[in-house]
């Protein structure tokens, strides 16, 4: 008690409204549900029947009326507010009060009753729904609300704010963040008795020693009202709203354990209320409240969490109180208030766990997190900016100008033969935005069908475990796609802010989850790891340098053909960042990320799969994200061969980096296996595997063994030979065992000292098609067009995301210069290829 | 001499006449009474039905005054069952069409009992029809050589008729049609000694078996036939009422199958069945045996492919002997168990965590026996908590009960009812059954097995479970509004049953089996 520290009491309300005096009313009402019902919180219960009332629960309501506002304040010592609770209590509440003035809120004891969710998914943790039970809980909070409105009386309010440090803590973070601050409202009646005495403070209810795991109790809020009541005079009801405590449970501040740690809290809590109450002079207020119905950002668990939600707020004078739908955890609770005090209040109170449950709230650097609450954050990473702008726009306080963000128009996609092309440019959202807006419907056609249905088909689920005793009539995807998206989410630490940003630009254009572009991002390695099915088997094959004499005057080429099974139309994709370096990548309408890539600096860097180095790596960001990252921020060689080499955590992919490093082309592959190896050029010719190495899987070495073969022949390779070579079909097409065989979608050929890249995509007659070529300039050389551009086709809306349009025939598009190869000598090369 | 005079006044003239006319009309009567002499001559009924059916046939399948009870058979409402559109649903029509023919003639063509009979169950390649004709379809038949389509087939002197268009042989003897599209069944059905006919004996018996007022058929059954690796041979019978039709079977095992269930059939007569506690599908059996006996005899006979006997009862083993075990409780409760049980499908708890089947039984049991499992039911070991899956005795209630993940709704629950042991799958469904009196006394008719079906409410029951899943869009191809569609359709047929019945019972290794589908009146 003597570390508790008062730093704010009294605020004396001097304003004398010209409307009625303020009148209150207060009551409570028991709602201990019968022995048997479910408890609701924990989830190792799985709806087991409680078996005691260890102590009873209550439903504590205050009423308040400034003669103009009239708002009714519920405190229960329930779990949480579901929907079904909510309408109920709204359906038999008197209407004589405005239903949006009407704040319900739970304490988030774990001891109170389950039994009230309708729908199945939270039932996993409620227990079976029992509409007895919904009804008699419905009916005693709306008695309260009832019987509150019935005792009105003239009376007085104030408030008061103190501080504390050791009733809550950090569960998450030992050490980390918590909130200091316990806000006391107070009411008085004429006499100055108090009618109510009403605490905000952020900790968890999750006190209840194990002994009593399955008996209903109200948890530490119990022992704070009664002994709050029992410190103050007769007739005054204590309640308790529990802050921004996602993260927060109760401290220990008398090193006691079990039920005497709970008491301790409880009791600690009541006397510090009442000593700052005791500070606190009442007086007439003016009420506000103000509420709204904002769309909700997408959810990844769109069939049980709503898409909008209520949010109210209560102004007492100068005092804000904030009421979030959920559980915030306590940064976020913190922000606002810095941004609550900025507009002007004098303090403000977080109320979690309000009129609704769409479970936790985490702000965006805590979304990264291997923790139970960034898991439980279903509404992707920028929930917490969503709650500042909707909480910011019920504030009647005006708040400082934000300046919108300018609107962003889709990306121009052009269609080529077998492809198409798209640049993207400005800043990461706005690179992701062009793109989202563009392929939104690609983005769900693919997130259908490389997710929710491939990856959750059933002969997918992980042997051995719960899934596989899902009923075939039922779809797994409800629940396993949320928890696959929990599960991937720890993957995003290490990805740069910027590419972070950029997915979720893309998500936002594409109006899709965050974590729906995240698991497409990731759809590929997690294929890869169950190695079930070719749907996803990525070769990524074939790939070679050539480099020195044998490279001729450019010294350095290099080319690949992207084999891909799924028959996806490639992109050219041209990204100029606001910051770092250009790249133009040959990928595919949703991929973030880089198989095949070159920067304005001539770096160079193409991926390959090879499965004998082992699974994708799950323990941090996927290879394509790092190599786009590498590609964006270093011109060096030397610089981006350490980059990579530093991500240890790959495995199963070799990467071919080229580029120069003191004017000299160097070329080099990475082997990410258990252990990274280096390789480099012999007799001037680097393969992405070498055919004998343990790298190569039997279609890799009939792949680059022929590929041996054909560079034998070459004394100097030039682009004409280099595209000769990448057509070759001799081999298994089917068995991938061919250069150019039946999953390649395109070929590249790169000549990094020129900066450019030719590229030709699959034809409709699956052969490579016409080489359409594309040089960087860097970011300082003015945009100038010459080339020419055949067999272009205007975007389609769908494919542009309904706001794309056509390029020129010709002419250099945003620093990128396009060829293309006449016909006639595209066919010749063709023949050629032909074997 | 004299003189005679005779007169020839009008006297005369008008005798004259009457003679005249008098013998026309005698002479057409006597015509019509050579036609009715040579007609009831010609139709009269001296051929005996039974003498020309085969008795070595495979099966026979009577059918009792089929033109009569037509119309009551084209309405019943069993036809609402069929698919829309498909071939079964057509029969109504088909049967009021009077195929093709005047009604007076159909109905003169085929009168009183029809037999159908062969050898060929596969493909009815050798059917035999034998019916008899009124005189007037005799006669009718008898001027063939006036209808058009109609062939002549002396066939040695046998005299056939073939009809090519449906090739169909047939012949008349007396006032008796015998066809079929087999020229050699027909044939060798017309040359029947009496050693190789059924006999009149026989046919009596078959035509007034018990419910076969509308179709009876015996069939000898060949191991390639259909259940012919099951059956020796099968008895069926068939009425159909207006709300109503009832299908009869008994059956006489292959001596494979009677040696395989050997270990369950032994002995088995019919016994008495006590009622199944209320449900949508209620099963009540009893061979005179305890059920632990049978199902251990029906897992040797029959393996089943999960291995769930091996699973239950090696558990069940492993588990004895632990205390307050669940196998501790199944197998204490189970061992004072008798020959009869009943289950019953209560319905799905579509309230619980998960939407749950509720499945209740009652074991006979003597309850002062059970009395005594119960009061010396063992406490679990004081550290136990109180919500582990360890069975409990709830004094109070008087029951025992498995706590579970989910609650009451999956507690599995055990308990005294009158003379029997109660279990049900959910102890809030078994403090719903037990308060209600209970069910005494046994089922009138004796038997081994009887099974009821609800189909109507047990289909709702479905659906709202299937609701529950689709409205969290856990229902594989389903929305909840293309499930509620469906679902529409599919309750509009139910909502056509009231109740599927199968009664069986075993007796002197015969199985008889009775079933029984109860249609609600149309609206």
């Amino acid at each position: 008690m003597r570390r508790f520290l008062l730093v704010f009491a009294g605020f004396f309300l001097l304003v004398d409204p010209p409307g009625a005096a303020l009148e209150a009313g207060t009551a409570k009402v028991e709602i201990t549900p019968p022995v048997g019902t479910p408890l609701n919180g924990f989830g190792d219960r799985l709806g087991r029947s409680s078996l005691a009332v260890h102590d009873p629960l209550w439903a504590r309501a205050l009423y308040l009326t400034d003669g103009e506002t009239q708002v009714a304040l519920v405190n229960t010592d329930l779990c949480m507010i579901n929907r079904e609770l909510r309408d109920r209590v709204l359906e038999l509440t008197p209407t004589g009060i405005p239903r949006e003035n009407i704040i319900l809120t739970a304490t988030h004891t774990h001891n109170g009753p389950g039994a009230m969710h309708r729908y199945l998914p939270l039932r996993i943790v409620s227990g079976g729904f029992n509409p007895e039970i919904l009804e008699a809980t419905a009916r005693s909070i709306s008695q309260a609300v009832r019987t509150a409105l019935e005792n009105k009386r003239r009376a007085a309010i104030g408030y008061g704010v103190g501080k504390q440090q050791v009733l809550s803590q950090n569960r998450r973070h030992p050490g980390g963040p918590i909130d200091e601050q316990i806000g006391v409202l107070r009411v008085d009646d004429a006499d100055g008795n108090a009618l109510a005495l009403v605490a905000n403070l952020a900790a968890h209810p999750t006190s209840v020693p194990d002994s009593d795991h399955y008996s209903i109790s109200a948890d530490y809020p119990g022992f704070y009202y009664d002994e709050l009541e029992r410190l103050s005079s007769p007739g005054c009801v204590a309640m308790l709203l529990n802050g921004a405590e996602g993260d927060q449970t109760i401290g220990n501040p008398e090193n006691q354990e079990g039920w005497a740690r709970t008491e301790s809290v409880g009791k600690l809590l009541a006397v510090r209320v009442k000593g700052i109450a005791n500070q606190i002079a009442c007086t007439d207020a003016k009420l506000r409240v103000n509420s709204a119905q904002p769309t909700l950002p997408p959810t990844i668990a769109a069939t049980f969490q709503p898409n909008t939600v209520l949010l109210q707020t209560l102004e007492i004078d100068d005092l804000l109180l904030t009421f979030f739908p959920g559980e915030p955890t306590v940064e976020i609770g913190l922000a606002l208030r810095q941004q609550a005090l900025a507009r002007g209040y004098a303090a403000q109170f977080s109320v979690g766990l309000a009129n609704d449950y769409l479970m936790y709230f985490v702000p965006q650097p805590r979304f990264v997190e291997k923790t139970y609450e960034a898991a439980m954050n279903y509404y992707g990473p920028r929930i917490a900016e969503w709650f500042y702008t909707e909480f910011g726009k019920l504030m009647s306080r005006p708040g400082p100008e934000t300046q919108s963000l300018p609107a962003v128009a889709a990306a121009q996609v052009e269609e080529l033969e077998g492809g198409m092309r798209i640049t993207l440019a400005g800043t990461p959202r706005e690179i992701g935005l062009q793109r989202g807006l563009a392929f939104a419907e690609d983005f769900k056609a693919r997130y259908q069908a490389r997710v929710t249905g491939a990856l959750i088909s059933p002969d997918l689920l992980p042997e051995g475990s719960l899934w596989k005793l899902w009923p075939n009539f039922l779809d797994p995807a409800p629940v396993a796609v949320p928890t696959l998206a929990m599960a991937a989410r720890p993957l995003l630490q290490g990805v740069p802010t910027s590419l972070f940003d950029e997915i979720e630009g893309m998500a936002e254009g594409a109006q899709m989850p965050f974590d729906a572009l995240w698991l497409l991002q990731q759809a590929v390695d997690f294929k890869q790891r169950k190695e079930r099915s070719a749907l996803f088997d990525t070769p990524l094959c074939t790939m070679f340098a050539v480099t020195g004499d044998r490279a001729g005057a450019e010294g350095l080429l290099l080319a690949r053909n992207l084999d891909w099974p799924e028959p996806e139309t490639p992109v050219i994709v041209e990204v100029r960042p606001r910051g770092g370096h250009r790249l133009v990548q040959a990928g595919f309408t949703w991929n973030t990320g880089v198989y095949t890539g070159m920067n304005d600096a001539g770096l160079v860097l193409m991926l390959e799969r090879a499965k004998p180095l082992g699974d994708p790596s799950m323990t941090g960001p996927p290879i394509e994200l790092v190599a786009r990252q590498v590609l964006q921020e270093t011109g060096s060689f030397a610089e981006a061969l350490a980059q990579l080499r530093a991500h240890t955590h790959l495995r199963g992919y070799t990467v071919l980096l080229a580029g120069n490093e003191a004017g000299e082309p160097m070329a080099a592959v990475l082997e990410f296996g258990n252990r990274i190896v280096t390789r480099s050029p012999e007799g001037n010719l680097l393969f992405g595997v070498a055919p004998q190495s343990d790298a190569a899987d039997n279609a890799a070495a009939a792949r680059y063994g022929r590929l041996g073969e054909l560079l034998a022949a070459e004394q100097i390779v030039g682009r004409r030979e280099m595209e000769e070579i990448l057509r070759d079909t001799a081999g298994s097409e089917e068995l991938l065992h061919a250069i150019w065989n039946a999953d390649s979608r395109y070929s590249v050929i790169m000549e990094p000292q020129k900066r450019t890249l030719h590229v030709a995509f699959r034809s409709a007659q699956g052969v490579s098609g016409a080489y359409t070529s594309a040089t960087l300039k860097s970011a300082t050389d003015s945009l100038t067009v010459h080339g020419s551009q055949t067999q272009a086709a205007p975007a389609t809306a769908s494919q542009a995301g309904g706001a794309s349009q056509s390029v020129p025939q010709s002419g250099t598009q945003n620093g990128i210069v396009f060829e293309q190869l006449d016909d006639e000598t595209a066919a010749a090369i063709r023949g050629r290829g032909r074997r | 001499m004299s003189e005679t005079v005779r007169s020839f006044t009008r006297p005369g003239l008008p005798r004259t006449r009457r003679r005249a006319g008098g013998l026309l009309r005698y002479g057409v009567l006597a015509l019509l009474l050579l036609c009715l002499l040579w007609a009831g001559w010609v139709t009269r009924d001296a051929q005996p039905l039974h003498a020309l059916v085969p008795v070595q046939q495979d099966y026979r399948v009577f059918i009792n005054d089929f033109l009569n009870k037509r119309t009551q058979i084209a309405t019943s409402e069993v036809w609402a069952l069929a698919p829309e559109g498909s071939a079964i649903a057509q029969i109504p029509a088909q049967l009021s069409s009077n195929f093709g023919m005047p009604e007076w003639v159909l109905n003169n063509l085929i009168y009183g009992v029809c037999l159908l009979s062969g050898n060929d169950l596969q493909t009815f390649s050798d059917i035999l029809l034998v019916t008899r004709m009124t005189r007037v379809g005799c006669l009718i038949e008898h001027f063939h050589n006036f209808l058009p389509g109609i062939d002549e087939d002396p066939a040695g002197g046998l005299n056939l008729r073939f009809v090519p268009e449906s090739h169909v042989y047939y012949a008349v003897r007396g006032r008796v049609l015998i066809a079929s599209p087999s020229r050699d069944a027909l044939i060798r059905s017309l040359t029947l000694t009496a050693d190789q006919a059924l006999g009149e004996a026989a046919l009596e018996e078959q035509i007034n078996a018990p419910g076969a007022e509308d179709l009876n058929a015996h069939l000898r059954l060949g191991a390639d036939d259909p259940l012919g690796d099951v059956f020796e041979e099968l008895w069926v019978a068939l009425r159909l009422g207006p709300a109503q039709a009832q299908l009869r079977c008994r059956g006489g095992l292959q001596p494979a199958w009677r040696r395989r269930f050997e270990a369950v059939l032994a002995d088995v007569t019919p016994q008495s069945l006590r009622p199944a506690p209320e449900g949508l599908l209620t099963l009540s059996a009893n061979v005179g045996k305890p059920l632990p006996e049978v199902w251990a005899a029906l897992n040797e006979a029959w393996p089943e492919p999960w291995g769930l006997h091996q699973q239950l009862f090696g558990w069940l083993d492993t588990r004895q002997g632990t205390g307050a075990s669940v196998g501790t409780m199944l197998a204490g409760l189970l061992a004072q168990t008798g020959p009869a049980w009943a289950l019953s499908w209560h319905g799905i708890d579509t309230l619980a965590m998960i939407p749950t089947p509720e499945i209740v039984a009652v074991l006979q049991a003597d309850p002062s026996q059970l009395e005594q499992v119960f009061a010396n039911w063992p406490e679990p070991p004081v550290e136990t908590p109180a919500w582990e899956s360890v069975p409990r005795y709830d004094a109070a209630r008087q029951v025992v009960y498995l706590p579970m993940p989910g609650g009451p709704s999956l507690e599995p629950t055990a308990a005294i009812q009158g003379n029997g042991l109660f279990l049900s799958s959910s102890r809030r469904v078994a403090g719903e059954l037990l308060s209600k009196p209970v069910a005494g006394g046994v089922i009138e008719r004796k038997g081994n097995l009887t099974i009821d079906f609800f189909p109507q409410p047990a289909l709702q029951a479905v659906v709202d479970a299937g609701l529950e899943f689709a409205h969290f869009g856990a229902l594989r191809g389903y929305t909840v509004e293309t499930f509620q569609a469906a679902a529409d359709r599919w309750l509009a047929t139910a909502q056509k049953l009231k109740r599927i019945s199968v009664f069986a019972l075993h007796d002197q290794g015969v199985l008889e089996a009775e079933l029984t589908v109860e249609m609600n009146p149309r609206e």
